[in-house]
């Protein structure tokens, strides 16, 4: 399977001092596929969808080179055929608990 | 709908939000909760190993622990773990782990001499069963015994509590943790009439001074170290004073650092009380109000067996509790001796620090936190000690408010919640009753639905004893669960092993890997460990915490709870009760132990279906209700309205544990002071309402010497302890490769000085030799531990080393809890 | 930062350390294997190493230190890297630090050792400080040395699964 197939969908936490978040914000804004997912004071959970890491990787060095960012940690990075993210999926009611 | 990537996306958010400890925007959270799980998922639970009760994250994949990490929500820790913790996610993967039960055979029978050799759960309770009543057939339910542990879930033990004593009519329960903090017990009840600390955690940050008396925190309870630390260093006014038999890690941070001779301990705190008295720094408002006084018994012996010469030479070894009321001025005359040059001479600690360390108590404006574990408890007068650190509090009135805290810390994750709380102790039922008060056993029959008079009235064989009694052949049918007692207990070559070995006796093991105990037993159960099962643990702080089953155990592996209730199917009330019981109460004739103990109504009221979706419940599933919620709340009535109110199940699932007592859905804090413990009477300002008349006690209690000191044949001190990276016993951690690695095997800590006087260096293969047996190790002139010469210490937590095969079982005879820290020894070369 | 230190790396077996570290320049010293004297038949312990709980065996060797400065990856996120040095005499007290000496974040370049994480730099409160929070002074209660005492018994955990995990072994 060639890497372009596969979309990436990532979270990440950064740390940041409050004044930083405007900036966040901003570069956010002008990197396709990125969001802010949450913010509390002095933390923001960024989600990123792209064609792959190298993407993935270049939008976290972004964040991190801004002035005021303490520190960006990956928390969950996950890849599948661009084909299967348009399937409904079961809720867990019909589908059981797969523990 | 929810599409794929809704989903995908929802999960990455969520992972990250719980994490990072923010919760989850609600556009995102929808769907991670409706949709089936995929990926990564984080869920809550307490740490499996010490006392501190750390909050930590478990990510689960494909019914795996991948990782953890400190919980950034749990107030205990906030985000941080330390070194053992942040290696939880290996302890279920050793290579090792015993996935189907273990029977001694020989031609196909069980045998005695056999070995072993795996075997069905049926044929494994087929045997036990039929070990137990042959047991019962001839001696009731006196001939059999159950060593449990503070790692015992709350509800595991008291399902245990229930099985031996109502369903087997045994008082012969007692857990792991009397080797812990039975000392700590009997100090509260004695003082306070209640069990447990007054304050919390919440102390680390209010209080100007902090007394290590017998603790190594930094590294025993490393988490609650770091607020000590952070206190410390970020306030200039903070003193820390560390006390010790030698020098340690804690001793990095003290101000006032006191290497004291072993025993002098109770010189030091007698002479604490005097320097308050004669510089007439006594609270007095606060001791004419809430204060009484008592002498104890003195000369009380040193919990050995009866015949010891030692026991027969004290003249109260039989009435180790006694005690005679007196006043104020009773007291000050019997401290008056202990004066700064008595506490020195004996101690051998330089008057100044003394000094120091005194005012740090007798300053009204300095707020003291005194914290300490084994070094206390684990002492042939481990009640008294804590009963005369209480004294130096109580004289100042420094207590129950903020920063002003005696606090007993513990070692295990639920010595409080479980062995403490459930009464999993041979003289204890739940919330503090005892088994030899008519009135707590009424109670505690009628709660759990059974026929007046069923409970014995007699306190059973505490853990020390039951090693006894095997050897004696009194106890002969035995079921170990949660702990690694042949590893534990001292004195292992003549008091522990023989009754293990006995032929007349039956051993059951319970545990995850084949330990030292396990190996010593007839036939071993594999057991679900941690998030392989849903637990409740109470913490220190009386902070009880909750996780759901997260993973599956592997192979065979049951749940101690599942194991004790599905064992109890196999006997009848015929069986275990006497007949004029059954027959002045025929409906229970004929009935299984399942069901008048666990079938009842209460416990299996609440349905399996009641699970919170999205987790597993094994034994749910197995029995068809929700036995965890059942017991937990039928648990729960024991203490709700007397002082120990637990808040409903459902709510420990949410929150980050929470401390009783819980009034109105609110936690306390600091209990005994009006504004803070709901339980005070208003316009009493304080009120120790364990006690009848609402005032503790100040007890007069002398020094007295331990049970061995060092002679010319045995010319060391031994103390035994632990290290940072494992704990306990290490059947955990010693699995875990980089916790290994980190510290692989025991040594001797010696005095350079010491090992040069017997032509020793640094690594040398050496025989530590007692009275009592000896162990092979290597000696340690450096690393982390510091001994002062004429003192070796030892940690216990490598099974290739057995250093208990060395150690006095003597204890506390108030609180029957062993000092391992004490005893005589010899080095040799080997 | 590289792709190394931020990725969740995936870590099979601790045995993979031990393999990784002799492939350097300096390879730690490895014990003798243990001078067992006994060993009998039915013992399940195998951190006994087959000694039966009444006898007593020859103790392992000394240990040793590993010392070749290498980073050795962790198991996931947040894990608190393990020391890849000896630190014998090192102070570690109220007033000296011996750890932060190299490891503070103006020092780190200068002396080629990791910075500590930026989450060493949050108090108890969340709040971002200048220097080392204090609830984090004493590094050793997180970060240890590993000797090279090879495990008595193995470990099956395996790390998460994760995408870049996969592309790392590639």
């Amino acid at each position: 399977m060639r890497m372009d197939d596969e979309v990436h969908i990532a979270s990440f936490i950064v740390h940041h001092r409050p004044d930083a978040l405007a900036s966040i914000e901003h570069l956010v804004a002008a990197t396709p596929g990125a969001e802010i997912a949450a913010r509390e004071a002095g933390r923001a959970i960024l989600l990123h969808e792209g064609g792959g890491t190298r993407e993935l990787l270049a939008c976290m060095d972004a964040v991190q080179a801004l002035a005021g960012v303490v520190g960006v940690s990956l928390v969950y990075h996950h890849a599948e055929p661009r084909s299967a993210l348009g399937d409904i999926i079961q809720s867990s009611a019909e589908q059981g608990s797969r523990l | 709908m929810t599409t794929r990537r809704d989903f995908i996306r929802a999960s990455a958010v969520g992972a990250a939000a719980s994490a990072a400890g923010i919760s989850v925007p609600a556009s995102f959270a929808e769907t991670a909760t409706t949709a089936a799980p995929a990926g990564v998922k984080w869920s809550k639970a307490p740490c499996r190993f010490c006392g501190t009760g750390c909050g930590v994250q478990v990510a689960v994949e494909d019914n795996r622990v991948v990782a953890t990490h400190g919980d950034a929500d749990a107030e205990v820790n906030r985000g941080l773990n330390c070194v053992k913790g942040y290696f939880l996610s290996k302890i279920m993967y050793g290579n090792d782990r015993l996935t189907t039960p273990l029977l001694r055979k020989k031609d196909g029978q069980f045998a005695k001499d056999g070995d072993f050799e795996p075997v069905s759960w049926d044929e494994a309770f087929d045997v036990m069963a039929a070990q137990f009543k042959r047991v019962l057939k001839a001696k009731g339910g006196t001939g059999i015994g159950m060593a449990g542990s503070g790692q015992w879930t709350v509800w595991e033990g008291y399902a245990a509590n229930k099985l031996m004593k109502a369903g087997f009519r045994s008082n012969h329960i007692d857990p792991n943790a009397r080797h812990c903090m039975a000392s700590a017990v009997t100090g509260f009840m004695r003082t306070f009439g209640m069990d447990e600390p007054m304050g919390c955690y919440d102390d680390f940050e209010a209080a100007d001074a902090f007394v290590l008396w017998g603790s190594n925190m930094a590294e025993m309870h490393p988490i609650l170290w770091t607020r000590v630390t952070d206190r410390r260093l970020s306030h200039d006014h903070v003193k820390v004073a560390v006390l010790s038999t030698f020098e340690h890690r804690s001793f990095d941070l003290a101000d006032i650092p006191i290497i004291f001779k072993p025993q002098t301990d109770l010189a030091i705190l007698n002479y604490i009380a005097n320097h308050i008295i004669q510089t007439g720094r006594v609270n007095e408002d606060f001791v004419r109000k809430h204060v009484s006084f008592k002498r104890g018994n003195d000369d009380i012996g040193y919990g050995l067996r009866p015949d010891n010469p030692l026991e027969l030479k004290a003249k109260n070894s039989k009435d180790p509790t006694g005690s005679t009321p007196i006043d104020f001025d009773a007291f000050k005359a019997f401290v008056e001796p202990y004066t700064l040059d008595y506490a020195a001479e004996l101690s051998g600690v330089e008057k100044g620090w003394l000094k120091h360390l005194a005012e740090l108590y007798a300053d009204p404006k300095v707020k003291v936190m005194s914290l300490w574990t084994m070094g206390f408890n684990q002492h042939t007068r481990g009640t008294w000690a804590n009963n005369m650190v209480y004294n130096i509090h109580l004289l100042t009135g420094k207590i129950a408010t903020p920063g002003n805290s005696p606090f007993s810390l513990t070692g295990q994750p639920s010595a409080c919640g479980t062995a403490r709380e459930v009464g999993t102790f041979s003289h204890r039922l739940p919330a503090d009753l005892v088994v030899t008060n008519p009135e707590h056993r009424k109670h505690a029959e009628e709660i759990w639905k059974l026929p007046d008079g069923l409970i014995v009235d007699k306190v059973g064989y505490h853990i020390v004893e039951q090693n006894r009694m095997l050897k004696d052949g009194k106890l002969n049918a035995y079921w170990v669960m949660a702990n690694n007692n042949m590893q534990a207990a001292a004195n292992l070559e003549n008091e522990g092993y023989p009754g293990y070995r006995n032929p007349d006796n039956f051993i059951v093991v319970s545990d995850p890997y084949p330990t030292v105990t396990a190996q010593a037993a007839d036939l071993i159960l594999p057991t679900a460990m941690w998030v392989e099962k849903e637990g409740a643990y109470g913490n220190a702080e009386r902070r009880t915490q909750f996780w759901h089953q997260l993973v599956k155990a592997p192979g065979e592996a049951r749940s101690d709870l599942w194991q004790l209730m599905e064992f109890s199917k196999r006997f009848t009330t015929d069986e275990c009760w006497p007949a004029d019981l059954l027959a002045a109460n025929p409906a229970y004739k004929g009935k299984t132990l399942f069901e008048v103990l666990y079938r009842n109504g209460k416990v299996d009221r609440f349905a399996a279906g009641e699970v919170e979706a999205g987790y597993a419940n094994d034994e749910a599933a197995a029995f068809g209700f929700y036995p965890q919620k059942g017991l937990f709340e039928e648990y729960a009535e024991f203490g709700r309205g007397h002082g120990h109110d637990l808040a409903p199940f459902d709510e420990y699932h949410k929150a980050r544990g929470l401390r009783w007592p819980v009034v109105n859905g609110k936690e306390t804090r600091w209990r005994y002071k009006e504004g803070s413990d709901p339980y005070v009477k208003p316009g009493t300002d304080w009120q120790f309402y364990g006690n009848k008349d609402g005032r503790a006690v100040i007890w007069a209690l002398p020094y007295e010497p331990p049970a061995e000191s060092p002679d010319a044949d045995y010319d060391l001190w031994l103390a035994t302890g632990r290290v940072l990276e494992h704990w306990h016993s290490g059947s955990m951690t010693m699995r875990v490769p980089e916790l290994y690695k980190a510290f692989p095997s025991a040594v001797v800590f010696m005095n350079p000085d010491d090992a040069k006087a017997r032509g020793l260096k640094r690594g040398d293969e050496v025989k530590v030799i007692s009275r009592r047996g000896e162990m092979r190790s290597r000696v340690e002139t450096r690393g982390r531990n510091r001994v002062p010469s004429g003192l070796v210490f030892v940690p216990w937590f490598d099974a290739a080393q057995l250093i208990n095969k060395t150690t006095l079982d003597a204890t506390c005879p108030i609180s029957k809890q062993t000092d391992f820290k004490k005893c005589a020894v010899k080095v040799v070369m080997a | 930062m590289g792709l190394l230190t931020r990725a969740l790396l995936p870590l099979i077996v601790a045995m993979s350390l031990a393999a990784c570290g002799s492939k350097h320049e300096e390879t730690p010293r490895k014990a003798p294997d243990a001078p067992v004297v006994i060993t009998a038949a039915g013992q399940i312990d195998g951190l006994r190493r087959g000694v039966p709980i009444d006898k007593e065996a020859s103790p392992l060797p000394m240990a040793r230190v590993e010392n070749f400065d290498r980073i050795r990856p962790v198991n996931y996120e947040m894990q608190p890297p393990t020391i890849p040095h000896a630190i014998d005499n090192y102070q570690l007290t109220v007033n000296t630090n011996r750890c932060m000496l190299c490891h503070t974040r103006s020092a780190a370049k200068k002396f080629q050792a990791p910075p500590v994480s930026d989450a060493h730099y949050l108090t108890r409160d969340g709040k971002v400080l200048e220097q080392i929070s204090s609830r984090r002074y004493f590094c050793v209660q997180c970060h240890v040395v590993q000797t090279d005492a090879e495990p008595l018994v193995g470990n099956r955990y395996e790390g998460l699964n994760t995408t870049l995990a996969k592309e790392e072994k590639q």
